[in-house]
């Protein structure tokens, strides 16, 4: 359906990253982009000497607080309020963990951060640690990026030698530790609290909010969890000043973006542009345009657990405010380009499939409800529907709106819900027609 | 406390409190199925989702804390389609089985579908396979049922401290099994996951179709297996006892109970209790009436005072028994024979620790209490294995440990409470006074006393000093293997406790030596200032569960009840008035001298309640000769045991489920007990015996009920509080110093070159004495008893898992299967002591304490070998 893995194909140059706005992706196509001379000579880690020389941690808060940096990772939470809480507790030691657990379906935008510019993040921890007053980060990376943790524990070894980590970090005091944590392969982990728990060794599963984990999180100690992406901000904000990263995008949530399209689009890749940046120029513009000159059908705009927009909706700035006002969510960036060959109703089964597959188990409504509508959207792809199914999914829905555990209950009814809404008649064609709206006879196709 | 609203009823709850439990303390019910007052919070089920304004969602009340002005509804048209969309979530694969299901009737989500479900069922989709094991001995897991609420995977965690149980599998294929995998649980077996099972996912095998649970009676009482006194209910259908259950807030267990309370029950109904009299005709033993019995006891009984005087009886009373029964007990014998020649179960080591309490804090009641071992922040545990031999006892270390307090731990093997501990000591069998000497001369010479101590009792110290003048660090370091360093840690770590716990165990008290090492140990107490009476003093662990109460009730020939001394003719004054007759004033006899005056002759007959001399001392001991050598022997028991093939007559007495009366834990606690079934056959109560028995004697002492007996009790110790016991540790602390250096004698013990393994006999976690043994559950976990020994002699003589060891001293050979096991270290050799067969107690000797003529039959030195079966 979509094709979500370009990127597999390592041994290529990467043709798939766009870094239109050179700031998060300016290092990528370097020659050995991943060694720390290359990343020197561009003038790497020159902001870490600011920071630690010319500013005090609180000065560090104040600036990224200044700057209106939002998390990158879906839920778009000031950066600068985060770290002040967490600062503010008087429990040490306290922690950072960066959330490399990236497992939203469509989304690879801290994977280029990782595999060639490890140095950007590696920094980026460091300044936040810094700022925080942290003990230690950890990076919890999700299992199956294998190579980016190989890439990061090399990048973290090349840091530790040249003094920019342990001990007395540029002759000041202040000692800091990087360790990389590779998942067990689980989305949920995602999620921070669940994150928490999985690193420190328990069945990945959310913790009770609150507390939250600003003031008790890893070992029951404050703990500060960003993305990749939002901490390779850092040290770009420290090094051109807070008014600069001001100046891109729309004011409540400015600075760089890179959003991941994928689907059928003719240039599907890492799109770094600004926050705010219309989905429509995504798609045409930067994209390409729709594969074979076929109509775009639908838009996934942030990530598997964002509600689909149809094409009439794609006159939308995208960033948090904008995307939200047409009832879908930025999320993680991750737009995934449908044409009119997909089968809305397959759709929304493969990626129920998704979440049934990764619910965890904790809380009833999730772990049952999304094996349920994936039973339903099983027969309804296989022709066998029933026109009650449809009340019975939305009634399944409401059941499981806003009462699930963590928000992968809540994320896993979007698909459901606006497929239902946007495209009832496909699923009125499976149900009634015993056919594929787009035509497959065999209903395989959609599944 | 916060003020808050709830369906708009203002409701005052302590700021902190979890939602459900203010308003259920409200009276307000909001359903739940994951939450359970004694677990962290979950939030797994979603099923308390209520209203709180304010809050953009519906917010679970079970993980909700109360705050002041919080505003909550919980019950609204929104909030009942919410719960009932939770409860078919639950419902959607649960198998509506309900008519076999175990549970039915008592099942949690029964009863919220009864309440709040919809009454059909829309889920029409297949159902999922899961996992249904009914290979484990005891639990049946039939996961279709389970609802996932993961309480028994978190009580094994929070409660239990096991973590034996896991949830596998992910979303709606989490499945819940042991750890390690497999069907057989492998654990503990205290049984608390299938307790606190909201639905029937988790069921005893033992109560699997036999009753419903409303057609059960329910009688609360106290478990028998142990010290502990834990309190539990036992449910009944027709004389007999279905099940153990619990409740989380009650008892000093507060809901938890080990294997042998949990699953140890069927040894009442089982079909070889005695259910009549037996008299002994020829060479066997046939059925009589109780008429006949009491009339031929009391005529031999009163022949024999008149030929050989009161003092050629004697009597010993199992710590099983009520205090009702033990108290009856020595009155009878004092008063309806005259003699005082008594004793108990005690005076196989716990009458150790308590002389020695006696001896240095009174007769008041001073140990430490469950409770402040759970509180303690210091826990010095010396040979104790608590969790094995008092596992409720055990679970209040762990949870103290748990919470911060440090436990040392000193074992001569690992133990499992070791677990937990702060610091892990393995002292070298034999070498325990070397080990607590060296915790004094550590205090002392580290200057870790109390400085108040210092001052009120400095000729004390100074006398302690001399006392342990010679002990040098490296004799303490060879004979122990505990470095000097780790000593003085210890010592450390204890003497800056504020509230610093001793725990006593079998280790100490059942060996030589015993009452002088309890003794050290208080000395140790005082030094440290652990000993304000504030819950900081010593526990000294019993197995029996009443022998407490057998001591204080007076079973022992040098103590009155009360603790009162029996050689002082003003104590004996005291009880006299109150009986209205006149004790006799001749020194009674402990056990040994007991059976050492049967072979002298001296005493000509016994009478035995509860005990199984036959059946626990080795065969080739003088005890055992002397019990045949007796002219009258009379039996009470529950069982047909080795002893009672001797007697002339044997007494079928009721069990503790079926009579009423007392039992006083190990702290000191007295708790009743109540009848739960008739008594079994023609069984009863033991001091219904006593009084049958004494009304023949010509002393009739009739009570209406055991509550008769508990007033006359109450009276007589409470005329017992002894002016000169007033400063009891004063007067301690003015012990001459020859006195002292005899209390720090150390005896060496010598491995004999022809045997050079210790073995040592002990008791188990699945089992408590022989009676656990007629219990269907403990046997099926552990049916037969094994040798441990250390992977490194066992490889030194070939032995592998599964073979066969000989065993050989100059008493004996036995062959025993072998656990091969590094948690016991070389040289040394473990069984467990339940066993009749193999009888390895034979190749033990009986040694006899000096102070308290406490008899040790549980060690001996023995020679391994290879046993080669024959083919």
């Amino acid at each position: 359906m979509v094709a979500l893995y370009q990127g597999r194909r390592r041994s290529r140059a990467p043709t798939w990253y766009f870094n239109m706005n050179n700031i998060l992706l300016k290092n990528i196509n370097k020659p050995n982009s991943t060694d720390i001379e290359t990343y020197l000579k561009g003038g790497g880690y020159k902001s870490l000497e600011k920071a630690l020389k010319e500013y005090t941690p609180k000065d560090v808060i104040d600036i990224v607080q200044k700057s209106g940096l939002r998390g990158r990772g879906g839920a778009g939470f000031p950066t600068g309020k985060k770290w002040e809480f967490a600062a503010a507790d008087k429990n040490t030691p306290r922690y950072l963990l960066c959330n490399a657990d990236e497992g939203e379906p469509g989304t690879y935008k801290d994977r280029p951060i990782i595999e060639k510019d490890p140095h950007q993040l590696i920094e980026g921890i460091i300044i936040s640690g810094y700022a925080i007053g942290a003990a230690a980060c950890y990076i919890y990376i999700r299992g199956e990026y294998a190579y980016g943790a190989d890439v990061l524990r090399r990048a973290i070894a090349q840091a530790y030698k040249k003094g920019f980590l342990g001990k007395k970090i540029l002759g000041k005091k202040f000692d800091f530790d990087l360790y990389v944590h590779k998942g067990a392969g689980a989305y949920v982990c995602g999620e921070e609290t669940a994150l928490i728990e999985s690193l420190e060794g328990k069945r990945g599963q959310s913790r009770i909010k609150p507390p939250f984990p600003v003031n008790v999180g890893v070992w029951n100690k404050p703990t500060v969890i960003n993305n990749v992406e939002t901490l390779a901000n850092i040290s770009h904000i420290i090094n051109n000043g807070p008014d600069w990263f001001k100046t891109m995008g729309p004011e409540k949530c400015p600075g760089p973006k890179i959003y991941s399209i994928s689907g059928h689009v003719n240039k599907p890749g890492n799109y770094e542009l600004i926050m705010g940046t219309p989905l429509k120029d995504l798609i045409y513009k930067y994209g390409g345009g729709i594969r074979n000159g076929r109509n775009l059908k639908a838009v996934i705009p942030g990530g598997a657990s964002t509600p689909v927009l149809k094409p009439e909706q794609i006159d939308v700035n995208m960033d948090y405010e904008s995307v939200g006002a047409v009832g879908s969510m930025l999320g993680s960036g991750a737009v995934m380009v449908m044409d009119e060959t997909v089968c809305m109703v397959g759709v929304a089964r493969r990626l129920l499939k998704f979440f049934a597959h990764e619910s965890c188990g904790k809380c009833s409504p999730c772990r049952e409800g999304t094996h349920w509508l994936v039973q339903i959207l099983d027969r309804i792809v296989s022709n066998e529907g029933k026109i009650e199914d449809i009340d019975l999914m939305l009634d399944i829905c409401d059941n499981m709106r806003g009462k699930t555990f963590c928000p992968l209950g809540d994320g896993a009814i979007n698909p459901v819900l606006s497929t239902i809404k946007h495209f009832k008649d496909e699923y009125l064609i499976h149900i009634e027609e015993k056919r594929c709206p787009v035509g497959y006879r065999h209903s395989e196709h959609c599944l | 406390m916060v003020k808050l609203t709830i369906n708009n009823k203002i409701v005052e709850a302590p700021d902190g409190m979890l939602l459900t439990e203010a308003a259920k303390m409200a009276g307000i019910e909001i359903p739940t199925l994951c939450y359970h007052p004694e677990l962290q919070p979950y939030g797994g089920c979603r099923l308390c989702l209520v209203r709180i304004e304010k809050m953009p969602k519906l917010q679970t009340a079970c993980t909700t804390r109360v705050c002041d002005n919080m505003v909550v509804t919980t019950e609204s048209p929104e909030i009942e389609k919410a719960r009932k969309g939770m409860l078919e979530f639950v419902l959607t694969y649960h198998p509506l089985d309900c008519p076999i299901c175990d549970k039915g009737g008592e099942c949690e989500l029964q009863n919220l579908v009864f309440k709040f479900g919809s009454g059909f069922r829309r889920y029409a989709e297949d159902i999922e396979e899961y996992t249904i094991d009914t290979n484990d001995p005891l639990i049946d897991r039939e996961l279709d049922r389970c609802v996932r609420c993961l309480r028994c995977v978190r009580v094994c965690d929070e409660v239990q401290g096991v973590t034996n149980l896991t949830a596998y599998n992910r979303g709606s294929h989490t499945e819940i099994g042991p750890f390690m995998g497999g069907s057989i649980f492998n654990c503990e077996y205290c049984g608390s996951c299938v307790s606190i099972c909201p639905v029937g996912a988790l069921t005893s095998k033992l109560f699997k179709y036999k009753a419903r649970p409303w057609q059960t009676k329910r009688t609360e009482t106290i478990c028998t297996y142990c010290g502990c006194g834990c309190q539990f209910a036992l449910e009944t259908r027709n004389g007999e006892v279905l099940r153990v259950v619990t409740d989380y807030d009650k008892g000093v267990n507060e809901g938890s109970l080990c294997t042998r309370g949990r699953f140890g029950y069927s040894f009442i109904n089982n079909k070889k209790r005695l259910t009549t009299p037996l008299i002994k005709t020829n060479t066997k033993l046939e059925p009589t009436s109780w008429d006949e019995a009491t009339d031929i006891i009391a005529d031999r009984f009163k022949k024999i005072i008149e030929n050989n005087g009161p003092d050629a009886i004697a009597g010993i009373i199992t710590g099983h028994c009520t205090n009702e029964d033990i108290y009856l007990f020595q009155k009878f014998m004092r008063l309806a024979i005259g003699t005082n020649n008594i004793d108990s179960a005690a005076r196989y080591g716990y009458i150790n620790a308590m002389s020695a309490i006696k001896q240095v804090i009174g007769s008041k009641r001073f140990e430490a209490s469950l409770e402040d071992v759970a509180n303690a922040d210091v826990i010095l545990s010396i040979c104790s294995n608590i969790t094995e031999v008092n596992p409720i006892a055990g679970l209040k270390v762990r949870r103290a440990a748990k919470r911060g307090a440090e436990l040392i731990a000193a074992d001569v093997r690992d133990t499992d409470i070791a677990k937990f501990a702060a610091q892990n000591l393995i002292i070298k069998s034999g070498s325990e006074r070397w080990f607590i000497h060296g915790l004094i001369k550590a205090v002392l010479e580290e200057g870790l006393y109390d400085n108040k101590v210092y001052k009120e009792h400095k000729k004390f110290i100074n006398n302690l000093n001399s006392a342990l003048k010679g002990l040098l660090f490296e004799e303490i370091e060879t004979k122990t293997g505990i470095s000097e360093k780790d000593i003085i840690n210890a010592a450390k770590a204890y003497s800056k406790a504020k509230k610093g716990v001793i725990i006593l165990g079998q280790g100490i008290t059942h060996q030589q030596d015993g009452y002088k090492s309890s003794l050290n140990l208080l000395d140790l107490c005082i030094l440290t200032g652990n000993i304000d009476g504030k819950g900081t003093a010593i526990l000294p662990l019993c197995d029996e569960n009443n022998e407490y109460g057998a001591i204080e009730m007076g079973a022992a020939p040098e103590f009155l009840p009360g603790l009162l001394n029996a050689g002082d003719a003003r104590q004996r004054d005291i009880i006299s008035k109150i009986w209205d007759k006149k004790i006799p004033s001749k020194k009674g006899l402990t056990m040994p001298e007991i059976f050492n005056g049967v072979l002298k002759g001296k005493i000509k007959a016994l009478y035995i309640i509860g005990e199984n001399p036959a059946g626990t001392f080795p065969q080739k001991s003088e005890f055992y000769e002397a019990l045949q050598k007796l002219d009258f022997l009379v039996c009470q028991d529950l069982f047909p045991t080795a002893t009672c093939e001797l007697a002339d007559i044997v007494l079928p007495a009721s069990s503790f489920a079926e009579k009423d009366g007392t039992f006083t834990n190990m702290e000191g606690r007295a708790q009743k007990i109540k009848a739960a079934i008739n008594p079994v056959g023609e069984s009863r109560p033991d001091y219904q015996i006593f009084s049958a028995l004494s009304e023949k004697m010509g002393y009739p002492m009739d009570y209406d009920n055991a509550d008769a007996i508990l007033k006359e009790i109450a009276q007589v110790i409470e005329g017992c509080g002894l002016e000169e016991e007033k400063d009891a540790i004063g007067n301690y602390v003015k012990i001459s110093l020859k006195d002292l250096k005899e209390q720090y004698e150390r005896k060496e013990e010598k491995l004999p070159a022809k045997f050079p393994f210790k073995l040592k006999l002990g008791p188990v976690l699945f089992h408590s004495g022989k009676l656990s043994g007629y219990s269907d559950g403990p046997v099926r976990i552990l049916p037969e008893g094994r040798l441990k020994i250390n992977p490194n002699d066992a490889d030194r003589l070939g032995i592998i898992e599964g073979d066969r060891a000989l065993l050989k001293n100059a008493n004996g050979e036995v062959k025993v299967k072998v656990e091969i096991t590094d948690r016991i270290p070389e040289g040394l050799l473990f069984y467990p002591e339940h066993f009749m067969y193999p009888a390895v107690r034979n190749l033990c000797e009986i040694d006899i304490d000096k102070d308290t003529k406490a008899n040790y039959f549980k060690s001996t030195f023995v020679a391994v070998e290879r046993h080669v079966p024959e083919h």
